[in-house]
């Protein structure tokens, strides 16, 4: 690093995105305060302040070493994270019914390893597709990569952990994306999820189902698919609507349970519903400009449940109403977008795949989790990236800040 | 492009939060009202009944209930206190957690296990200090003196389905006055309830209180405090005397009318009704419910002999020096109508007056009175001067007591018999009818409390004083909210002459050796009195008595009726000797005290 790479690094974009990390994590740690909290957990804020220092001094070690450098080591990255994920699957902690916890034997930190396996997702993708230079004309090309993926998402399954599973799916397809596949073969990947109409009852889902299968046809068509793909993708999608009633039995009950919350908010207010309904209320009763700090009734009162954790959105929602809200968007937007924007100006393919990647990270993290807490995803536990109480999360998060300022950094060399 | 679409993601998630905080805030915020309002009620102490003395009759005392309360108590230390506490219970620990398991819990989980615990349990619970276990105390009714004046005071239960629609502002499990002051002044004339307030507090999900809202908290109002007129002194005193005896006894002052002390047997304790344990006794007591004094309608034979004479001078008929011959028996038309003398010996009483007349209460000089009387003359001064024969309602009200009087519109009207056959014309009504009536036999039939006043209006000279059971009712702190002042029904003065010969027939009854009541005198006092025994085929006579005291200022008017028990003088006189006793006590004890010191002085 020189005098003269740190002054082409220093400009607005670099500033703005340290300053939006800055200011999220304190707005974080303020929602954090204002929450109650899990009983057992006292001032959580202090510990994910710890955590917080922990963050930046990695994210900068990250930061300093060219990311060709990581992009070299990925598969060691790769490998460690599946290590890791084999030892949770043998040693780990059970909370909450998830096996997702891992103890570092003399230190005594315990970890998520499927936080990270994300990164580690992204990093070696990056290094892959950008090998391909582009060329992904077909699933042919594309296997090595769904294959990649697939390892790490079967083992988090295992855990079980449906959430952090569900972020790798919109990752991969947006690298995929991003890495030069054509849109139609994102469209035909996500197609099969119309099977889900099998579940629901009456003859309308099922032309519905069955328009979605015309379009697909005539979509291949004009895109001019291989042979092979096309099949596949016809098998994908049929099969999956044939199958789903026997798939939604293999899930256990609370989780179907959470899926009929999904579509009725109705069902069961005391149980599977109870999350949801709560969480909404929060937000609901919140308003223009909130109830003030630590002043929302449903979180102090310890009727939002997981409010230091999956719901810290409500809690946000809840205290510091619309406004608060609005702020936060303004914040998250600013930074995926300064994502993008370091990618488009990164000179190489590489670094903009990384750039972009942690980019479409950030997205989807955010997606799902506002989107559970209004009731417009299934209930999924998800952390909320830097308002949510969490290390391992948090730790990613700044992690994944370190990539995007490291590509901005090195992208003349 | 690949931002638009993230902006496309920001605008759904905008638009949804709009929705929320917007279009349905006003839904969400009553919902999460309702997760954490909650509003505890407080209810109001209910007003005490008091004797004259202040004494108290119905009052509140705590009890204490044993709650369980799981709320932060953890599952592990849940188990370990139901042992505990089912080990300190002496119960079976499986049993105690099935109970507890349908036992219904309040907005705030509590759920009462045990009602009105004994002390014992009580402290040995408070020392054991088991988790989630607590002593809940709470106010209760409680009538001290037990089966006492209980069909005056009334009692308490849960409300139900008719009054529930009868009331308002009362819901499903409240408790109401069911019978007489605790009815009279709730129902009727709400006093005793007072207001219940209320606090609201906001609670944790878990049921925890977190603290009270501020500006939101009603304190209750505490209900009235009723006065009665009774003694509880002579009241336990007239209890003792009649004893197991079914009847009542009544004793007012003539005066002002006050209630002194009313009994009514068979009687039941009020307690039963609102303590939880005592359920089983409830039947019982609700079968003992009924008021003889206030409307048992009963013949009460001679006492009547009274009515007779004063209407007799006052309207000139007889005088008092004249005097009938008594042969034993009167012959009316084909038959005979017997003095009662007639049968014990067979003979007569010989040459009576109007003064040894009642002294004796020999039935053929009343033959005789009654014959030149005439029936309506009887009836119109029993009617107008001594309010007797119509229901007591109708003349007179008890201040207090008016719900229990309508109970006597149920009851066949005691003078309803007589008015009917006087209505069908003379020609039905024989003179041998105007000799049953002469001599309190027959249709005419009235409460021990209308006797009460009929004494009273001769112990005065005319004067019908209403009767008082309440005097005043204060509020909480003692200030007066309303006074019941006596009252007048009405006066027909009588002459004093009439009242001086019949004062001296009624003095005579208790104080001449030949006197029916003689045996129940009251060494000391001037007692004026009448016997009655009221006859009926087949049956062990009524036994009556009225008398007063002193005789010239009356303070006191008691009336015995012993039902099926046998001759007035024998059984019903010798009650109101004691209680005459018991009341004048401290006046005989100085009284005899001076006659000793006179005595010594004299030596």
């Amino acid at each position: 690093m020189t005098p003269r790479s740190l002054k082409r690094f220093w400009d607005w974009k670099s500033g703005t995105l340290i300053a939006v990390t800055v200011l999220l994590t304190c707005l974080g740690l303020v929602v954090l305060a204002g929450s109650a909290g899990d009983p057992g957990t006292s001032r959580p804020w202090l510990k994910q302040l710890v955590w917080l220092c922990i963050g930046m001094i990695v994210a900068a070690a990250v930061m300093l070493i060219h990311y060709r450098i990581l992009l070299g080591q990925a598969y060691l990255f790769y490998g460690l994270i599946l290590a890791c994920l084999l030892l949770t699957e043998q040693f780990g902690r059970e909370v909450y019914g998830a096996k997702s916890w891992l103890v570092l034997p003399v230190l005594h930190l315990r970890f998520q390893p499927s936080e990270f396996s994300k990164l580690a997702v992204i990093l070696v993708l990056a290094r892959v597709l950008a090998a391909k230079e582009g060329a992904i004309a077909g699933l042919r090309e594309m296997l090595g990569v769904l294959v990649l993926v697939a390892v790490p998402a079967l083992l988090i399954l295992r855990q079980p952990d449906l959430g952090t599973m569900m972020v790798l799916m919109p990752i991969t397809l947006g690298m995929l994306y991003l890495g030069g596949m054509s849109w139609v073969y994102g469209v035909l990947i996500l197609a099969p999820l119309a099977g889900f109409l099998r579940l629901a009852p009456g003859t309308w889902p099922f032309l519905l189902w069955a328009l979605g299968l015309v379009g697909i046809v005539v979509l291949m068509r004009r895109a001019k698919l291989p042979g092979l793909d096309r099949l596949i993708f016809l098998a994908g999608y049929i099969g999956l609507y044939v199958s789903m009633q026997r798939l939604w039995n293999l899930l256990k009950p609370h989780q179907q349970s959470r899926f009929r919350v999904f579509w009725d908010p109705s069902y069961d207010p005391d149980g599977a519903g109870y999350n949801l309904l709560q969480s909404k209320i929060a937000i609901g009763s919140g308003g223009f400009f909130g109830k003030g700090f630590g002043q929302g009734t449903q979180s102090r009162l310890q009727f939002l449940p997981e409010s230091h954790t999956d719901f810290t959105f409500a809690v946000l929602a809840e205290d510091w109403g619309f406004l608060g809200c609005a702020v936060f968007f303004g914040l998250f937007l600013t930074l995926i977008y300064l994502c993008f924007e370091i990618a488009r100006e990164s000179r190489s393919h590489d670094g903009a795949l990384l750039a972009s990647g942690v980019g479409v990270y950030f997205v989807t993290h955010f997606a799902i989790n506002v989107g559970m807490a209004m009731g417009m995803l299934p209930v999924a536990g998800l952390p909320l990236s830097f308002l949510s109480y969490g290390g391992s999360h948090l730790l990613a998060c700044m992690i994944g800040v370190g990539i995007v300022l490291n590509v901005k950094l090195w992208r003349f060399h | 492009m690949a931002f638009l679409a993230v902006l496309a993601v920001f605008g759904v998630i905008i638009l949804r939060l709009w929705s929320l905080q917007f279009a349905e805030r006003e839904r969400f915020l009553a919902l999460a009202q309702r997760n954490y309002l909650r509003t505890i009620e407080e209810p109001a102490l209910r007003g005490r009944i008091f004797d004259r003395h202040g004494r108290a009759l119905a009052e509140n005392v705590p009890v204490y209930d044993l709650v369980v309360n799981w709320v932060g108590v953890p599952p592990a230390a849940r188990s370990r206190s139901l042992a505990r506490l089912a080990e300190l219970l002496r119960e079976d620990p499986e049993a105690l957690q099935a109970r507890l398991k349908t036992t219904r819990r309040n907005l705030f989980w509590d759920r009462t296990l045990n009602r009105e615990i004994d002390f014992d349990q009580v402290v040995a619970v408070r020392e054991a200090q088991i988790p989630g276990v607590e002593v809940r105390v709470r106010p209760m009714r409680h009538y001290p003196f037990g089966p006492t004046a209980s069909h005056l005071i009334g009692y308490l239960g849960e409300i139900n389905e008719s009054e529930l629609q009868r009331c308002p502002g009362y819901t499903m499990g409240d408790w109401i006055g069911k019978l007489g002051l605790e009815r009279r002044y709730e129902v009727e004339i709400p006093v005793l309830k007072g207001k219940d307030g209320y606090r609201k507090v906001q609670v944790f999900a878990n049921g925890l209180v977190s603290g009270e809202i501020p500006g939101a908290y009603k304190p209750s109002a505490p209900g009235r405090d009723v006065w009665t007129t009774l003694d509880a002194d002579l009241q336990l005193a007239a209890e003792r005397v009649l004893g197991g005896s079914p009847g009542a006894i009544v004793a007012m002052d003539p005066r002002t009318g006050d209630i002194l002390a009313m009994v009514s047997h068979p009687t039941f304790d009020p307690n039963v009704f609102v303590r939880s344990r005592r359920v089983g006794q409830r039947a019982q007591a609700l079968r003992n419910q009924f008021n003889v004094a206030l409307n048992g309608v009963y013949a009460f034979g001679s006492v009547f002999k009274t009515v007779l004479a004063i209407a007799a001078l006052e309207e000139g008929v007889v005088k008092p020096e004249d005097t009938f011959h008594c042969t034993g028996r009167y012959k009316i038309g084909e038959g005979w109508k017997h003095c009662h003398i007639w049968w014990k010996y067979q003979w007569g009483h010989g040459d009576m007056d109007l003064v040894e007349g009642l002294q004796r209460s020999c039935d053929v000089y009343f033959y005789h009175v009654g014959l030149k009387l005439g029936q309506e003359k009887i009836i119109r001064y029993a009617r107008e001067v001594f309010g007797l024969i119509d229901p007591p309602g109708h003349r007179y009200r008890v201040e207090g007591q008016e719900s229990l009087f309508t109970l006597v519109g149920e009851n066949p009207d005691p003078g309803k018999a007589l008015k009917s056959r006087l209505q069908k014309g003379p020609s039905q009504w024989f003179a041998g009818d105007t000799l049953n009536l002469s001599i309190g036999q027959g249709e005419l039939a009235a409460t021990p409390l209308q006797v009460t006043v009929m004494t009273a209006v001769a112990a005065t000279g005319g004067m019908l004083s209403q009767p008082r059971l309440v005097s005043r009712i204060t509020e909480a702190d003692g200030t007066l909210w309303k006074e019941f002042p006596p009252a007048m029904v009405s006066e027909h003065p009588l002459k004093p002459e009439t009242v001086a010969v019949v004062k001296e027939g009624l003095r005579r009854v208790v104080n001449h050796r030949y006197g029916t009541a003689y045996d129940s005198r009251v060494e000391g006092l001037d007692v004026l009195g009448k016997t009655g025994t009221a006859e009926k085929v087949g049956q062990i006579p009524d036994a009556w008595y009225a008398c007063f005291a002193p005789g010239d200022d009356p303070e006191i008017a008691i009336t015995v009726a012993v039902l099926r028990s046998g001759h007035g003088g024998d059984v019903a006189a010798p009650m109101a000797q004691q209680l005459l006793q018991t009341y004048f006590a401290k006046r005989l004890q100085k009284r005899t005290d001076l006659e000793g010191k006179q005595e010594e002085a004299r030596l």
